[in-house]
């Protein structure tokens, strides 16, 4: 990286940057909806008690895994791309989108459970559950559209890569790419507990 | 710096300016826009005006009134006060004020505008469907039951917000990484780094809005009642999270305007600003301490004595940063040799007048125990009406007069600018003391009827609003006019110092500072 010409220096520059302050403004997005969930539960833990037992364990866990993994290919995919070495960037990073759509495909599977057992706030739910699953579902709603949009993020990055002439002096374009499912990755980690493990009942 | 104008060379007729990526066409275009939505926001004032001209019915039903102050607020705030000065005037002096070729990213700033206008698109829809009637601040449970159309509505905030969002990015990135050689922090001109202070607000709360805007959405939409106590939900927390955004959303319109007024009186006196750093650390200051203030909204509707304490002294912190402005204001004035009596200084000083006791105001209302008799009167409105809508529409008009040259090239005729200036004095003043002294005689907010014996004061107001119309008008009038057939001006008319005046600076150009004035009088000290 030390035979950069200034303007692409500036321009690595500013575009690490400008996705750091993204992120931070993203940060603040889900921030406050945690904030609001631990708001909220403040005055009726058993009900977000029985709410989580109702979220599907096995899929929140599963998923934590399969994000954890697809992060560790981002991060492989930016050292790669640094080294200028565009196919093996490209696999780590149409990996990494692979892992997205497995856990979008979980996610979905988990989402109509929900559905069939009528966990849908709105409808027949009881007043106290209510809050829960409105989180629940605004809140990993969310959080699914920034896999999705990921995952498009990731494909194009591959692709971008082995099209890209000195892809080691332009691989924060990567870098970028990766952080940002840093974050989508970083956000599961504190909707995990809050969603599936906070469910009460033992030490 | 490009020295070629904004309105020639490449990319003539309409598709030149539609798919610029050039920082100057895209601050004209958000000037276009939100200009605009000042005119559709002004109409709406001028109707609650008119309909409060006398005790009764006037022309507007109650229902069509609680319509016409939401879409009032709605309009003025998010589509003109919170978009024009960071990304109008922004967009267009940034990257000229610190020597960089544009943004840092173009496209996105393009982007930014087209999301802006689609959020727009989607509040005046809204309007066409009958309007919102929740108030600009979509309280629970008024935004639960309504049966206007606040889904439009929100949804468009929601958009414009985050063009909002795209804006604070590139004016971040830009000041950090495309600076002109030689060009420290400390050589920032000060109406950049207002930009910057803002930009991090724009940034970091503007997110808490779209949340809060998507659940509200949600709520009256799909009746998930996160906000509605029938549903378990917590109309309190709507009020927390509103203003965690929309507290230091006032910030955000307060703290452009007090950047144009720290450039315009530097190049008005013809010296440095008395104290540069101050100004500089206010700014960032006021933007970080802007975050904790908002539970000083909330006072009477349901705080314990000691957060409401907590919130009122960091509210009051604010007050100290503002203040040591003015003071340094003043002191660029006191000391000045010469004073160029022109519109520029005259809204400038419009500004420190409505901004000191707009300010004062607000500390007063900071105070729990004032605030709880002040609190939904029109004492409120008046305020507020003082600090961001005085403020942003003096700074607003100040900026349009003072850069106009740099844009376009033309002199305005000075007599009509003044004019202007004057009667935007005039008519804010007749239009919102009488509002002060109607909300301390118990006057709520928000009603569209009232008890006969207040009717000459909202005489006064509704006359004052009329002369802030003209004080609207005349200027746009002015400047419309002398775009197209005003004289020649030369490159730097007013003889600033400033870079965005200058052109072929070298790095130690820079390193002297956007204030390097050589008529300081002797003897006086120069801090910074």
């Amino acid at each position: 990286m030390s035979e950069l010409t200034a303007e692409l220096r500036q321009r690595r520059d500013a575009a690490r940057l400008g996705m750091a302050v993204f992120l931070s403004s993203e940060s603040m997005l889900f921030g406050a909806l945690i904030a609001v969930f631990f708001a909220l539960r403040v005055d009726s833990v058993p009900a977000f008690h029985e709410g989580a037992r109702h979220a599907l364990l096995w899929v929140g866990t599963s998923g934590t895994a399969v994000l954890l993994a697809a992060s560790a290919l981002a991060a492989a995919a930016g050292e790669l791309a640094g080294r200028g070495r565009a196919r093996a960037t490209a696999g780590c990073l149409l990996g990494a989108a692979a892992l997205g759509l497995v856990f979008l495909g979980l996610k979905l599977y988990e989402y109509h459970d929900h559905v069939v057992h009528g966990l849908v706030p709105g409808g027949r739910l009881a007043a106290a559950l209510q809050s829960f699953w409105t989180l629940y579902w605004v809140t990993t709603g969310l959080h699914a559209l920034h896999v999705l949009v990921g995952v498009a993020v990731l494909t194009s990055a591959a692709a971008w890569s082995v099209r890209t002439e000195g892809l080691g002096e332009r691989a924060h374009v990567v870098e970028n790419c990766a952080d940002y499912w840093h974050l989508v990755d970083a956000v599961w980690l504190l909707l995990w507990p809050m969603f599936y493990l906070m469910r009460g009942g033992g030490p | 710096m490009t020295s070629d104008s904004v309105f020639a060379d490449r990319g003539r007729g309409l598709f030149g300016w539609l798919f610029t990526t050039d920082h100057r066409r895209i601050g004209l275009l958000y000037l276009l826009s939100t200009t605009t939505m000042l005119g559709i926001g002004g109409i709406f004032a001028l109707l609650i005006r008119l309909e409060l001209l006398a005790p009764g019915q006037q022309l507007l039903s109650l229902d069509a009134y609680d319509r016409a102050f939401t879409m009032h607020g709605v309009v003025m705030i998010w589509l003109f006060m919170v978009p024009v000065l960071p990304a109008a005037l922004g967009n267009y002096m940034v990257p000229l004020q610190i020597g960089a070729p544009d943004m840092a990213f173009p496209r996105l700033n393009l982007a930014s505008w087209y999301v802006y206008l689609a959020g727009a698109v989607l509040v005046l829809t809204g309007l066409a469907l009958g309007g919102a009637d929740t108030g600009w601040t979509f309280y629970a449970p008024y935004h639960t039951v309504t049966v206007s159309a606040i889904v439009p509505v929100a949804i468009g905030v929601f958009v414009v917000g985050w063009s909002s969002v795209l804006t604070g990015i590139n004016i971040i990135a830009t000041t950090h990484t495309l600076r002109a050689r030689g060009l420290g922090w400390m050589q920032v001109p000060l109406l950049t780094w207002a930009m910057y202070a803002t930009s991090i607000i724009l940034v970091a709360a503007t997110p808490v809005l779209a949340v809060v805007l998507l659940l509200v959405a949600a709520d009256h939409w799909l009746h998930w009642g996160i906000f509605d106590p029938a549903r378990g939900g917590d109309p309190l927390l709507y009020q927390h999270l509103f203003w965690f955004y929309s507290h230091p959303a006032v910030y955000i319109m307060v703290l452009p305007a007090m950047g144009v007024v720290s450039d315009v009186l530097p190049t008005s006196a013809q010296r440095p600003p008395s104290w540069y750093k101050v100004i500089v650390v206010a700014s960032v200051g006021i933007a970080l301490v802007g975050f904790l203030a908002w539970g000083h909204h909330m006072f009477t509707a349901g705080m314990a004595i000691e957060d409401a304490g907590v919130f009122g002294v960091l509210s009051m912190l604010v007050a100290i940063f503002s203040a040591a402005k003015v003071f340094t204001w003043v002191g660029t004035l006191r000391d000045a040799r010469i004073l160029a009596l022109r519109a520029p200084l005259v809204y400038a000083l419009t500004f420190i007048w409505l901004f000191v006791f707009g300010g004062m105001s607000g500390v007063a209302l900071a105070t729990m125990s004032l605030d709880v008799h002040w609190h939904d009167t029109l004492f409120v409105v008046a305020h507020f009406h003082f600090i961001m809508v005085g403020g942003t529409l003096s700074a607003f008009f100040a900026a349009l007069f003072h850069w106009f040259p740099k844009v376009t090239g033309r002199l305005y005729p000075e007599r009509l600018g003044l004019l202007s200036a004057g009667l935007l004095f005039v008519g804010f003043n007749l239009t919102f003391i009488p509002l002060f002294l109607l909300g301390n005689h118990g006057m709520v907010r928000r009603a569209g009827n009232y008890a006969a014996d207040l009717q000459p004061l909202n005489d006064v107001a509704t006359v004052g609003s009329w002369v802030l119309a003209l004080a609207v008008l005349l200027p746009v009038a002015t400047l419309v006019y002398s775009a197209f057939r005003g004289r020649r001006a030369g490159p730097n008319p007013w003889r600033s110092r400033s870079f965005e005046w200058r052109s072929d600076l070298t790095p130690a150009d820079y390193a002297r500072g956007p204030y390097d004035y050589d008529e300081e009088p002797a003897g006086h000290q120069v801090h910074g």
